[in-house]
Formats: C-alpha cells, structure tokens, sequence
C-alpha cells in the first residue's frame, strides 16, 4: 500500500514534468518487476518524442538491463519451442515490446500466425 | 552487435553532425544532408518510404544507392510486413540455376504466364516492368546476402518451373538481409512508426507526412504526432488489405468474417485508403486472390501452406473427403484451385478437402516436423488409414490413387491435364495428410501506377512527389496473381520507385 502509494506519487511527478500533448501513460498496473522501478527507468528522455517519454522504450533501453537481443537469442535457443528471441521471419527486428507488452498482458508475436507454447514472463 | 534502429526524433546537434558527416563523406551535392527543418517540419528528406516489405526495402535501398537521404516508416514493431512471413518463393525469368538445369525460360514466356494467369485483366506495361526486370533483381538480392535453395520449383500457373525459394523458405530470407543493408548504408529506419496523413503543397504535390511516432498497433490514439519532409518524394509500398474485413467484404461480400486471412495483422490498408482520398486512382480492388494450400486447423499462413506448396501439390493429390476422388488439377494456379475448393460446402459448412502425398514426397517440406508436432500434419501408415482418418470411402480412396499412379508413369493426366514434372508414384508409407481451406491472401488491386511506379490520380496524370510499390498498387496482376509473382512484383517496382523518386527533381522545403 505504502509502495503503491509512492509509486502514484511518482508517476504524478513525473507527468507533470512532460508535455502530454497526444498520449497519456496508460493507467493498467505494470508488470510486478518493473513495478519496483522509476518510470523513466524506461521512459528515458532519449526515448522522448517531442518531449513525450510515454511512448514504447526503444529496444536498446531494454537491453541496456536485459542484455544484446543476440545473447538472449542465445540464452533461449534450444528449448522444445523455436527461439522467441530469434526467426528466420524478423532475426533482431521485432522490437522487445512487440511480446513484452509492461502496461497490459504479454502477448506472442509469433502466435499471430503460430500456435507456439511459449511462457512468458 | 544489434544494428542501431533509430526510434527517436534526431535534435539539432546531430542533424549539424550529420551534416558534417556526409560534407566529410564526400557526399554527392546535388544530394543535400537532412536540412534543420522550417516550422512546418520536424525534419526533411530525400525520400521516405512508408512500410518495410519487399517493395518498401527495395525502394529504400535503391534510393540510398543514388545518394539519396532516406527515411523509412514502418507502423507495426517489426519489419518485412508480409514480406517476412510469406514462402520466400521468386519467380526469376532466366536464372543462373534454370540456365544451369537447361530449363528453357524467358520474360516472354513469363509475361503469357502472366497474362493468362490474369485473365486478361493485367495491365501488359506494367507486366512488362516485371518481367524483365526479375533477373536484375534476383542479381540484386543475392549480391546484398540473399540465399536461394540450390534447386528451380514449378508453381500452379507457370509453364516452366522457375521459382527460386529462399534457403529459409520465407520471404525473411530477403526481408533481413535487405533490412541490414538499408540500416548500414544509413537509411533511417523507424518501428512504430504510423503514416497518419500526405502534406501537399498549393500544386498538390505531396511533399511529407503526418507521422505517429511511438505507435501502438492497434490503438488509433496512440503516440505523438509529427511532420517529416520529402524533398524528392514520398514511395508508398505499404502492401494490401486482406485484413481489413469491411473493406474486402466491400469488393466482394463473400470475403466476410468467416474467411480468415494468411497475412499479418497490420495488412489493413490504410496506406491504399491515404491514396485513394488523394485522388488516386482505384484500380481492380475487388481482385482478391485466397490462397489455396492453407488449413483450417491453423491460424493464418501457418505451417500447412508450405508443405503444400512444396510436397502436397507438386507431389501428391487433394481429395474430396466425401468421394474419395480428386476434383481439380493442383498445380492449376490459385484462383481456379480456390474456386473449386470453395465449392465444397454442404448444409452451409466447409467440406474440407484432403491433400496428401508419401514419404518420397515430403523430403523438402521444411514444415513437416512442427506441422505433426503441432496436429496440423497428420501421419499414417496406410492409404487405408487415411481414408479411415478422413471418413472417406475407402475404396473409391484407393482406386484414385493407384489411377493417379498410373497418370504418373504414363506422364499424362487424363483426369484433370496437370503437369506432372515433379510428381512421384504415391506408394511408400508412411503418408502425410492434411486438410485444406483457402484463406484470403493477395489484393491485386490496388491504386493506379505508371511503368515509373508513380501514382496516378483518377484522370490518369502523375501526382506529382507520389510513387508507390508493391501489393499497395494495382493492375499488374489481374484477376489472378501467380505464385512466387509477389516477391517479383515488389522487389522490381520497389527498385522502380526508388529510383524514380530519388531521381525526381527535388523542392526546396
């Protein structure tokens, strides 16, 4: 509760220090992980457009923590479904929150085609 | 190390050093650097291509070739469009392994393909652009990394075999190599990245773009607004609307939500819908090709298609589950299997007809370990089992194939005149079988272009500063798109749009 609160408190702050002119922060609870963070541990000002940082975080962002999208593709190559960090379809195009979606479910890319059983996180 | 995908609005510094960067370059003057932009723009092209399928690539790469600074917007959070999900296969006229296996082939020969493939519809100049320009492209493609399989394939509708397939048999196998040339010849690249509207000028030249950066497919409120320039021009290559269920059902109501469709969810138009509120011309749009080798067991293209394509049609036989007895010559090209496939309904449903082939058959599927795994490809160790698996009668079943395997040895198809080049004798166990659907694939139609691939309005002239590619366009094609055409089509158009729009006189924006 008192997390939650602080985390509210935050967000309020950080807001107000953008411009919204087009999009607002969607107000869907986050996933328990990224919850512990600052906002702008995603919504960096690089990733700002216009002054905006409430877009999607660009790929480098996540793999600043997350680490190269090819070490992934090599962290997650071999299991009993095909790579989610690899095809032959995208190689390193699909953007990180095309599946890792933080505001709402995780949601396979590859599914709007495959039937594939990945977990996600 | 992940190619640096720019996603972000470039601030004055760098437009400065990028500047800098390209007088050190010893860039060509006539081509300048992306301008600090006037009021009305937050930054100025070349060109800018909008989507990231084979046509788009192939626009933007070409562009950058002739010195041009490029940027390309791509809505969805990846790129290759449809592109990067098809069979990967290219219908090259007069390829370096046709020459070499002594098949006898040429742009004429496949233009009359073509042609009649179209029923007549086809616009024959623009044919022509095609055809003679598969060769140069398959060069093209190969010399930026692409890898074709070391065999030519025959495709339903060509009387020649000359498709050259991928190594990965998807058009991922072009999409990648031509997305990290483009990022290492400095094209700028940007995901998420919504065509919201053109910017004309007085004259209605289209001179950018209302763009939503930071994008989220398909939330029509999402990201910011912001206006790119274009001196030279704006190349639309943002594919067809086979998921656009009201817009299909449109052009031809039997395209309703019961039909589903091969293609990625963004294929749903708007760039062709931008074009046509332009002015631009419509041409044939209620020519919507289904494709006829899916299943109705899987979602979209699936894993079917391609064993389809490449075992079950070339090398076996489709049934009618309740004769037992095929009904339709499988290589005959997509809108006359489709028809016929659709004809079998019965009390209102689908009868899904069976198409089979046998261990012989299916040595090149590289889609049959994940289509058993995943119960879309069904194995049997029998032709009777197959007529069990499938409630067909069983004897009417066998007799079909043991006179199928008669057509084999005499080479001559009584039943229904297919070609029969690569087709085997259905007799070793075990069988792989699977249920067949068409689903809606291919917009022919599309807006009006010229042999220069720029968009014609409805009284036939140019828009001036408009080119566009690909599925967007109209009129190549006809009633019926050939297999492997699409890739050929995007691929030589793009190329034509590039060069066209880098080479149009620029405007001082």
């Amino acid at each position: 509760m008192m997390k939650k609160q602080m985390l509210a408190a935050m967000s309020a702050a950080v807001l107000g220090a953008f411009a919204l002119n087009a999009w607002a922060a969607p107000a869907v609870p986050m996933g328990a992980h990224h919850a512990k963070m600052k906002c702008e541990t995603c919504h960096t000002k690089d990733n700002a457009v216009k002054g905006n940082a409430f877009v999607p975080p660009s790929d480098k962002t996540c793999e600043g923590c997350h680490g190269s999208y090819a070490a992934l593709a090599k962290k997650t190559a071999g299991g009993s479904e095909p790579n989610p960090h690899y095809s032959a379809h995208y190689g390193e195009s699909l953007s990180c929150s095309a599946c890792h979606r933080q505001h709402e479910k995780p949601q396979s890319y590859c599914n709007n085609c495959h039937d594939f059983r990945h977990k996600m996180p | 190390m992940k190619k640096n995908i720019i996603q972000k609005e470039t601030s004055r510094r760098s437009l400065i050093k990028a500047g800098a960067a390209v007088i050190c370059a010893g860039a060509a003057a006539s081509h300048a650097a992306p301008a600090p932009a006037k009021a009305r723009f937050d930054k100025i092209y070349d060109v800018i291509v909008v989507g990231s399928g084979f046509a788009a690539l192939a626009a933007a790469l070409r562009a950058r070739e002739q010195g041009a600074h490029v940027l390309l917007i791509e809505k969805m959070p990846a790129f290759g469009g449809n592109s990067a999900i098809n069979g990967g296969a290219f219908a090259v006229a007069g390829s370096p392994l046709q020459e070499k296996s002594g098949i006898k082939d040429s742009p004429e020969l496949m233009l009359k393909d073509m042609i009649r493939s179209g029923r007549g519809l086809s616009h024959v100049d623009l044919l022509k652009m095609i055809v003679e320009g598969t060769r140069p492209a398959f060069d093209w493609v190969v010399s930026y990394g692409v890898k074709f399989k070391p065999f030519v394939q025959h495709f339903g509708g060509h009387s020649v075999p000359r498709i050259m397939q991928t190594v990965e048999s998807t058009g991922g196998g072009i999409t990648r190599p031509l997305a990290e040339a483009c990022l290492k010849k400095g094209v700028e690249m940007h995901r998420r990245a919504m065509m919201r509207d053109f910017i004309r000028s007085a004259d209605g030249r289209v001179i950018g773009l209302k763009v939503r950066e930071g994008y989220i497919f398909p939330k029509e409120d999402s990201g910011v607004d912001v206006t790119y320039g274009a001196r030279r021009g704006v190349v639309m290559a943002t594919g067809g609307f086979s998921r656009n269920i009201w817009f299909r059902s449109q052009q031809d109501p039997l395209l309703d939500s019961r039909l589903d469709s091969t293609n990625q969810p963004g294929a749903t138009g708007e760039g062709l819908l931008k074009m046509l509120a332009i002015g631009g011309a419509p041409v044939q749009l209620d020519q919507i090709q289904l494709g006829p080798w899916s299943s109705p067991e899987e979602k979209g293209f699936g894993l079917v298609s391609q064993f389809n394509t490449i075992a079950g049609f070339p090398m076996g036989i489709m049934v009618d589950p309740r004769t037992g007895r095929r009904f339709c010559n499988e290589l005959a090209d997509r809108k006359e299997r489709a028809d016929k496939i659709l004809t079998m309904i019965e009390n209102g449903k689908p009868v899904y007809p069976i198409c089979f082939t046998d261990t012989k058959g299916v040595a090149k599927a590289q889609t049959l370990k994940n289509g058993l795994k995943y119960g879309v490809i069904h194995k049997f160790d029998s032709l009777e089992a197959i007529a069990r698996g499938f409630h067909m009668p069983v004897e009417a079943f066998v007799a079909q194939v043991k006179e199928f395997n008669g057509y084999v040895r005499a080479k001559d198809d009584k039943q229904f005149h297919r070609p029969l080049q690569l087709a085997i004798v259905l007799d070793k166990p075990p069988f792989y079988a699977v249920k067949v659907w068409p689903k809606v694939h291919y917009c022919m139609g599309g807006v009006g272009i010229n042999p220069k691939a720029e968009v014609l309005d409805v009284m036939g002239r140019p828009i001036p500063g408009l080119f566009a590619a690909g599925e967007v366009t109209g009129g190549a094609h006809g009633a019926s798109r050939l297999g492997g055409c699409a890739i050929a089509d995007g691929l030589c158009f793009g190329r034509i749009a590039g060069l066209s729009a880098a080479s149009s006189t620029p405007v001082d924006l």
